[in-house]
């Protein structure tokens, strides 16, 4: 039937350039009604740009895109919304004081004289909505009671209320319950039987097998493929990384230290029973898709998140739910993903990488501003980051910055380095520097936990890999099994049973 | 400027040096400027008055109490906070202060002891408030600075105590040479406040805290016990503004405190400038509070109604931080 039906949304030559990054590059999409459609491709490869030039939140540098055969003024919102064009984000975005329907209607309320809300329609629109979702709660109910996946299916509502022809999700699953999940996936299937066109896009490949009638793959900002019904194994041939193991060897065996981190039985909002151990010199990866524990472990060891039952040993000494200070005393080191939450913006390179060493450098309580200053310089030059200690943090690049933390932990004398998409936003070149000083301290005898979305980073350098599903470990990939196309297949919840029988 | 000035300045002022545009040093040093600019035109326009020893010693000595409350609120700001307390709480240290001097006879020494003891319970207690009980800075030392004036009107009933050891009298009237006790106190604070903030473990935690207070937090800075000792610091600038202003009037009146808030935030905020508009600082808040004294005292000789320097001080302030957001907006919208 979908196939049959003429195209509602197309997309065509769609190039969106920032400074010299190519973001997008010619990408074309075309959407029919009733068509549940996949969007699919690493981090970065343009995926939200595309998302974000059909909505109107960013304009397109060249490209059009035709909405029923006419042409869409790119680049304004409103008018994308008046086309037909809602979308619902990943994270909630609901008022949680306002009712269902004051949700619902926020911003297009019916209007009555003097611009006095009408309320009774207003209830009215918001009913109709909810029933569009199957969702029976009522429009009265204050959104911020409602369980969570209640609240979900209530901006789905919003959505379809702007009288949406074309409904955008990106990654509805990610945060949520399996259970929940299956919600989700049921209410999207039924909005396309009733003859909505559905852009879906999501990192979780079984999904978009089981959900989407056809797939656009984007890598790099262009597309590589466009397919009808496509399997999971076929979406990781498309997506995994081209071949480059032969340059980057993975890593060779080598004794296993002793035990340094010691999980037991954690759990805690996102983590069911994890337990996990990890050696000094050791570096351990752990895969998943957002959502699946792997970096909620690593929030919850570092001490940005926590846990309510289980333990966690570091060098022997307990550590305590979200106390990260007593994570930083016990040794660890936290690289997060997002850079803000680890550098200091108004202040300069020495002050970032002393901070957790400063009461090396200091009597009593002062600093010894000629030893700070010798030991930033050698960590600096150890990390070979050509950038005075005195220049303000934020006039490096993310590379850059990204090595001032690896020195600052480095200084520290850390034992237990968790990383969080160590690469993510940093240059090129930068990338294999990281990498050899991650390499070099492992081979120090530092513990390394990493958590990346790149699934040839996972298999580039961890001696084994931990897969996490739905907050729990579903298994482990062995060094001799470690390759980026395996990984990949992993992280996106193929089952390992199946990944491994596939090579032998 | 010269390479060498800004380097002296960031010396002092602990900032990033920015990139030197012509636009940047200007803004930079505008309070500087400003602070020129109002002691020339003064000079000129009053030179047999304004431009005395005598007079500059009077600007110094009336302004030595807020000094060392900017100082302390500067602090507060430095960490990312806000203390509004500082008003009641100088209030409740000078009743305290007083009373056991006035109706027990203590000591100069233990009145002085326990007035600094309240102040700095006080500023704890905020700090406590604040750093555990995760109340929001602005909303909990409303309610300690409430709490700290009730506890003043119980001790004093709203009295008027009068009749201080003459001994108390003479941390106001003791000069050493030329120069009165009391500017040599607010100096010494200021100088240690800014010794601590630049030189210190807990200077660098401070400004990390009030700088990302999550990555503070993720790279092992104890957070809360940075904030408890902050607050801690501004009770503490309190309690002495409030040694320094009952010494001076001679005696203890309710409520001495609550004029001293709303200067203190001037100050701060025109010695943002001197931060490059992102970092509170003891040396800036200090010319601020100069700064509002000169112009209140010259103002006052050009037989200016005193809503006069009012206005003008509420203008400067607009003006500061107006060409301060603007700057923040800028390095946000690049």
């Amino acid at each position: 039937m979908a196939a049959s039906a003429p195209t509602w949304l197309e997309a065509v030559g769609l190039t969106k350039r920032y400074g010299g990054v190519l973001a997008l590059d010619g990408a074309s999409v075309a959407v029919r009604p009733g068509e549940v459609h996949g969007l699919v491709g690493a981090n970065g490869a343009g995926k939200s740009t595309l998302v974000k030039c059909l909505t109107g939140m960013v304009r397109p540098t060249s490209g059009s895109v035709l909405v029923g055969a006419r042409p869409l003024q790119l680049g304004r919102p409103v008018d994308s919304l008046r086309a037909g064009i809602a979308s619902v984000p990943q994270e909630l975005t609901v008022a949680p004081t306002l009712t269902v329907a004051e949700n619902i209607m926020l911003g297009h309320e019916p209007r009555g004289l003097l611009g006095w809300v009408r309320e009774r329609e207003s209830r009215r629109r918001a009913q109709e909505a909810l029933a569009s979702v199957s969702l029976d709660v009522p429009v009265s109910a204050r959104v911020g009671q409602l369980p969570l996946i209640e609240q979900r299916l209530v901006m789905i509502a919003r959505a379809l209320s702007f009288d949406a022809r074309l409904v955008i999700f990106d990654e509805p699953t990610a945060t949520v319950a399996p259970h929940e999940a299956a919600v989700l996936l049921e209410t999207i299937r039924d909005l396309a039987a009733r003859g909505v066109a559905v852009l879906y896009v999501s990192h979780h490949l079984r999904e978009i097998e089981d959900l989407c009638d056809s797939v656009t793959v984007l890598r790099d900002g262009r597309v590589v493929a466009d397919l009808g019904r496509a399997t999971h194994a076929a979406l990781v041939e498309l997506l995994a990384p081209e071949a480059t193991s032969a340059q980057h060897p993975g890593r060779s065996e080598r004794a296993a230290g002793d035990v340094l981190l010691d999980v037991r039985s954690v759990s805690g909002p996102r983590l069911h029973d994890v337990s996990l151990a990890v050696a000094a010199g050791e570096i351990v990866g752990l895969a998943g898709l957002v959502g699946s524990g792997a970096r909620e472990l690593l929030l919850t060891v570092c001490g940005a998140a926590p846990f309510s039952a289980g333990s966690i040993m570091l060098g022997g000494r307990g550590l305590r739910s979200g106390n990260a200070l007593r994570a930083v005393e016990c040794g660890a080191g936290f690289l997060p993903g997002d850079r803000s939450l680890a550098t200091f913006p108004s202040q300069v390179v020495r002050h970032n990488v002393a901070l957790p060493s400063l009461r090396r450098f200091a009597r009593f309580g002062f600093v010894d501003l000629g030893a700070e200053k010798s030991a930033v310089t050698a960590l600096l030059d150890r990390v070979a980051l050509r950038a005075s200690p005195e220049a303000p943090i934020t006039s490096l690049s993310g590379g850059n910055q990204q090595k001032t933390l690896v020195a600052r932990w480095i200084g520290s004398n850390a034992r237990l380095l968790l990383l969080d998409d160590p690469t993510a936003g940093v240059d090129v070149a930068s990338r294999p520097e990281i990498h050899a000083q991650v390499r070099a301290l492992s081979d120090a005898g530092v513990a390394v936990l990493l958590v990346s979305t790149d699934a040839e980073e996972l298999a580039e350098l961890s001696d084994r890999i931990v897969v996490f599903e739905h907050g729990a470990v579903t298994g482990e990939l062995t060094r001799d099994l470690l390759t980026p196309v395996r990984v990949l297949a992993a992280m996106t919840g193929q089952a390992l049973a199946a990944i491994c029988k596939e090579d032998a | 400027m010269s390479a060498r000035g800004e380097r002296v300045l960031g010396a002092i002022t602990g900032r990033v040096r920015l990139r030197s545009s012509a636009r940047g040093v200007a803004e930079r040093w505008s309070l500087v400027l400003a602070f020129v600019g109002a002691f020339v035109f003064f000079a000129v326009a009053r030179p047999s008055t304004f431009l005395t020893w005598d007079n500059t010693r009077a600007i110094l000595d009336d302004s030595s109490a807020l000094c060392v409350l900017a100082a302390g609120v500067t602090v507060v700001l430095v960490i990312g906070e806000f203390d509004l307390s500082v008003g009641f709480v100088a209030g409740l240290a000078a009743a305290a202060g007083v009373s056991v001097m006035a109706f027990h006879g203590w000591s100069v020494g233990a009145a002085v002891a326990i007035a600094l003891a309240a102040g700095a319970m006080a500023g704890v207690a905020s700090g406590i408030a604040v750093a555990y009980v995760r109340i929001p800075s602005f909303i909990a030392t409303l309610a300690v600075g409430s709490i700290a004036a009730a506890i003043e009107l119980a001790i004093t009933k709203t009295a008027i105590f009068e009749g201080l050891s003459p001994s108390y009298l003479e941390i106001a009237t003791t000069r050493v040479w030329t120069v009165p006790l009391r500017v040599i106190i607010a100096a010494a604070v200021v100088l240690a406040l800014l010794v601590l903030l630049r030189t210190t473990v807990f200077g660098r935690h401070a400004a990390a805290v009030g700088d990302n207070p999550a990555a503070a937090r993720l790279t092992g800075v104890p957070v809360g016990r940075v904030r408890v000792i902050a607050f801690m610091l501004a009770g503490l600038a309190a309690a002495i503004a409030a040694v320094l202003v009952t010494s001076s009037a001679s005696q203890y009146y309710p409520n001495l405190g609550t004029g001293y808030l709303l200067p203190a935030y001037a100050a701060a905020f025109l010695g943002l400038s001197l931060g490059g508009g992102l970092r509170f600082n003891i040396v800036g808040s200090y010319i601020g509070v100069l700064l509002l004294a000169m112009v209140t005292t010259g103002l006052t000789m050009m037989n200016q109604p005193s809503w006069v320097a009012a206005l003008v001080q509420g203008v400067v302030l607009l003006v500061a931080v107006a060409s301060v957001s603007v700057r923040r907006r800028g390095a946000v919208g690049r």
